[in-house]
């Protein structure tokens, strides 16, 4: 007759073997940590931040919005703040001559679900700032644009729609520190382990240099700068032909299918700038140059007709409410060539301030 | 709540503990609270029908036992209020997918448990319940909710007549099955169904090859998905000790079309044979028409019975997995195939004498088992085909010169990589192996643990792992859904 003593020495064998499991899925889980789950983790990363530059290795793409998020969390209030793209990504708290600065810019970062995040972050946690340096590039008003990295704000971006129409959101934040359950999650082990087989993990490291030869580097004011082997990579030549082939191909970025600024977005974008106006913020909004032949081909193309739209539209705005406008879409106004981009949209580092020229609106 | 997620896993895992461990004689009672937990929770919403269902068989079965035993009324009587409340079953079994109101989880698995158990405490078949909620427990017992296996309500009470000691090789079988089960799931089924869609979604566009790609993905699919439910869910049950019945006896291996429907969901066979076919053989108008077709001869007489059974059984299958003229079809088309081989059995017999065919001929029965393949894939066209045209454009394309010309399914179309292949086909063949044994009555979780630990954890960690590395999860594919569950 089995007793409870046999019992239990017969269920020691499954326990040890489901014990091995979990000790494998835990030792890759750990050591790839493709979500940042547990090893590296969002809080860690912002905690560096704080004091040093930190490198992301690009084996995995991390999130780069989340580390912000978690920088805000333990940050004290910023007096100045630039929201954007990875246009403007390259604003530091030198060239811009402001000791208490962050940089919050992220890749594909100027859409206005990502500056509703951004600005919920800030106005939950009382950290508005007192000037805030927009970004708006034409896709903003994009309504069919692709871009769904915003998600990585969580909720934010619906907390702040709410707070817009009036409503009082409520829901609670995402942990950015360790997120045990990804341990025992089937879904997350199995994409570790793919990245395994693949040679990869994820992984960040502390720096004190201003930049990386292959990696992304994020500064401690929160701006941050591609890899200088990219940033050198292509020639004068070959920037003009690639932005030849973009602009045959009707490929510019983030213009797909953009034939009119969408109204909706508009809106949005409106109350935004209003919200931020009567909670004390001074807003400058910044339209970052595109590249020389790029542009000629923008403003000689009616496919693209929409982008001059954009910038008559936002000049238009800001005359009306009183608000600086820097920059123009137009690289010629900020005196720029070819041979001050490292690609077709991108300013190289020493020439980014030029462009933050001020527009006269009566 | 799906049954791959951590809450069905904790559920289960706390009743398990507290069912050998403080139960003690009212482990049917934990049974009832996990089902009711788990139903409660998937359907989030007071469940009318099953109230109704429940309440009126059971009282309906309590009248019928206590007016038979004390003659408080005639047989008459009884049989009218039997057939009045199968009547009201059978209304809210079908006003569901008619109305599209009063649609819940699981109704047309115990509805017809209802229905099997009122016509067997009338036939004596089995002793009426008198505790509501243990008959409670029969209906929405959650290993056979969802889908099935439709279990005899004897042998339910039977199984749980005992208290359940643990058995620790019971149980440990059942958890190895539920493994099993999620292999199939969520590594084959789930690429079985990618390849079926894919063909599908533009017949026309696709190859005469393609399309028999497509389709044999279609029945593979639909034989992996359901079966792995069962094999998850008669697992799951064996670690609380309750045997269920087998649904499926590897019905790929059939030689005729009839064979098939005696080895694909038996239980719900089952159900129409003893509720429905042999009643209406053995009824006055089965009676009537053998004695009107005897006049034609002795075979018709004894064939025109089971033709009309067949009929009326097809017609039932047919509108228990839906409403609509594709299910009609679906289900005439299989009655007409069955119907011809009862009314030529007698030809088939001759020629095959005459030809010098006997059964064991590993040819004849490899022809046969083609044969009976062609049957399937020809039903399962008209389930994957939108109308009648999409057929004939699949029909054309089959046996056109399109056969080879078009579009083909292939590892970059599927948006696959080349070790989803290897998975599949590895997998298929395990499966293959798997139901070559058991068609041998080897029972393969006995072979495997009479071999050494390195052995048996080997093929554990390989099952395990197989199901970790290779199941599909993830965004837009729910795991938990099972092709079966629409019925």
């Amino acid at each position: 007759m089995e007793t409870e003593g046999s019992h239990a020495k017969q269920l020691i064998r499954p326990v040890i073997f489901c014990m091995i499991i979990l000790v494998i899925v835990f030792l890759i889980d750990y050591y790839v940590d493709s979500y940042a789950s547990v090893r590296i983790t969002y809080q860690k990363i912002a905690q560096i931040s704080q004091e040093h530059n930190y490198v992301i290795g690009n084996q995995i793409p991390l999130s780069e919005r989340k580390p912000k998020w978690a920088r805000i969390n333990i940050m004290e209030r910023k007096e100045f703040l630039v929201i954007g793209s990875s246009r403007s990504a390259m604003f530091t708290s030198e060239n811009m001559e402001e000791e208490s600065f962050y940089n919050l810019s992220v890749s594909g970062g100027s859409t206005i679900d990502d500056y509703l995040a951004e600005i919920h972050i800030l106005f939950s946690q009382d950290k508005l700032p007192d000037k805030l340096l927009m970004e708006i590039s034409p896709a903003t008003f994009n309504a069919n644009i692709e871009l769904i990295r915003w998600q990585e704000w969580g909720d934010n971006t619906l907390y702040m729609k709410q707070i817009l129409e009036g409503k009082i959101p409520s829901g609670r934040q995402p942990d950015l520190g360790i997120q045990w359950k990804n341990l025992f999650s089937p879904s997350y082990f199995q994409y570790n382990f793919e990245n395994l087989m693949e040679h990869k993990r994820a992984w960040i490291e502390s720096s004190e240099d201003y930049d990386n030869p292959s990696y992304l580097t994020v500064h401690s004011d929160g701006s941050s700068m591609y890899g200088r082997d990219y940033q050198n990579k292509y020639t004068e030549d070959q920037i003009m032909e690639e932005t030849k082939n973009i602009c045959n191909s009707r490929t510019i970025y983030c213009c797909d299918d953009y034939r009119e600024i969408d109204k909706e977005l508009q809106n949005t974008f409106e109350e935004i700038i209003e919200f931020l106006m009567k909670n004390g913020v001074e807003v400058s909004l910044y339209l970052p140059p595109y590249s020389e032949e790029m542009y000629q081909f923008i403003s000689h193309d009616d496919t693209y007709k929409v982008i001059l739209e954009v910038e008559a539209y936002l000049i238009s705005y800001a005359s009306e409410n009183g608000i600086r406008i820097l920059g123009s879409y137009d690289p010629t106004r900020s005196a720029l060539k070819t041979k001050d981009f490292y690609d077709a949209y991108h300013v190289r580092e020493e020439k980014i301030i030029d462009t933050l020229w001020e527009r006269q609106v009566n | 709540m799906s049954i791959f997620s951590y809450p069905f896993f904790a559920l289960w895992a706390v009743c398990a503990v507290l069912y050998y461990t403080i139960a003690g004689n009212h482990q049917w009672l934990l049974l009832l609270g996990m089902s009711l937990v788990f139903y409660g929770y998937s359907v989030m919403r007071v469940p009318v029908i099953l109230i109704l269902v429940s309440t009126v068989t059971y009282l309906g079965a309590v009248w019928i036992t206590y007016a038979r035993k004390n003659k408080k009324a005639s047989e008459k009587t009884i049989k009218r209020c039997r057939r009045g409340i199968t009547a009201l079953c059978v209304a809210a079994l079908l006003a569901g997918p008619v109305t599209g109101w009063f649609v819940l989880l699981g109704n047309s698995y115990f509805i017809l448990k209802a229905i099997s158990y009122l016509m067997d405490t009338d036939r004596d078949e089995t002793v009426c319940e008198k505790n509501y909620f243990f008959y409670l427990l029969y209906l929405i017992y959650l290993p056979t909710i969802l889908q099935g296996p439709f279990n005899r309500f004897a042998r339910f009470r039977e199984s749980l007549r005992e208290k359940k000691a643990f058995q620790y090789e019971q149980f440990m079988h059942g958890l190895q099955r539920f493994i099993w089960g999620a292999f199939k799931k969520l590594v084959l089924a789930a690429r079985l169904e990618q390849i079926a869609s894919y063909v599908s979604g533009s017949f026309a566009d696709q190859s005469g090859i393609s399309i028999l790609t497509g389709i044999m993905a279609y029945s593979l699919w639909f034989y992996t998905d359901f079966s792995s439910y069962m094999d998850m869910m008669l697992g799951m049950s064996g670690t609380f000790g309750i045997g269920l019945p087998e649904n499926f006896r590897q019905p790929y291996f059939s030689k005729t079309t009839a064979e098939f429907w005696r080895r694909w969901h038996i239980t719900l066979g089952g159900v129409f044979k003893d509720y429905l076919m042999m009643p209406f053989i053995q009824s006055g108008y089965g009676r009537r028409l053998r004695k009107y077709f005897k006049g034609y001869g002795k075979e018709a007489g004894r064939v025109a019975p089971l033709l009309a059974g067949t009929f009326l059984v097809w017609l039932t299958t047919a509108l228990w997995h839906g409403c609509s003229v594709r299910y009609l079809v679906w289900g005439m088309y299989y009655c007409g195939i069955i119907s011809s081989s009862l009314v030529l059995e007698g030809t088939y017999g001759r020629i095959k004498k005459r030809l010098r065919i006997t059964g064991t001929s590993v040819v004849y029965s490899g022809f046969c088992m083609v044969r009976t393949w062609c049957v399937l894939f020809v039903a399962n066209m008209i389930l994957q085909a939108e109308d009648f045209g999409e057929f004939l454009v699949m029909v054309r394309q089959l046996i056109g010169r399109s056969f080879f010309v078009g579009g083909r399914v292939s590892l970059s179309a599927l948006g696959w990589i080349r070790q989803d292949g290897v998975v599949l086909a590895a997998g298929l063949l395990m499966v293959l192996f798997v139901s070559v044994m058991e068609e041998k009555n080897v029972k393969v979780l006995e072979v495997i643990d009479r071999q050494r630990l390195p052995v048996r954890w080997s093929v554990y960690y390989i099952l395990l792992f197989s199901v970790l590395l290779f199941g599909i999860y993830g965004s837009g594919y729910d795991a938990g859904q099972f092709l079966y569950m629409q019925f």
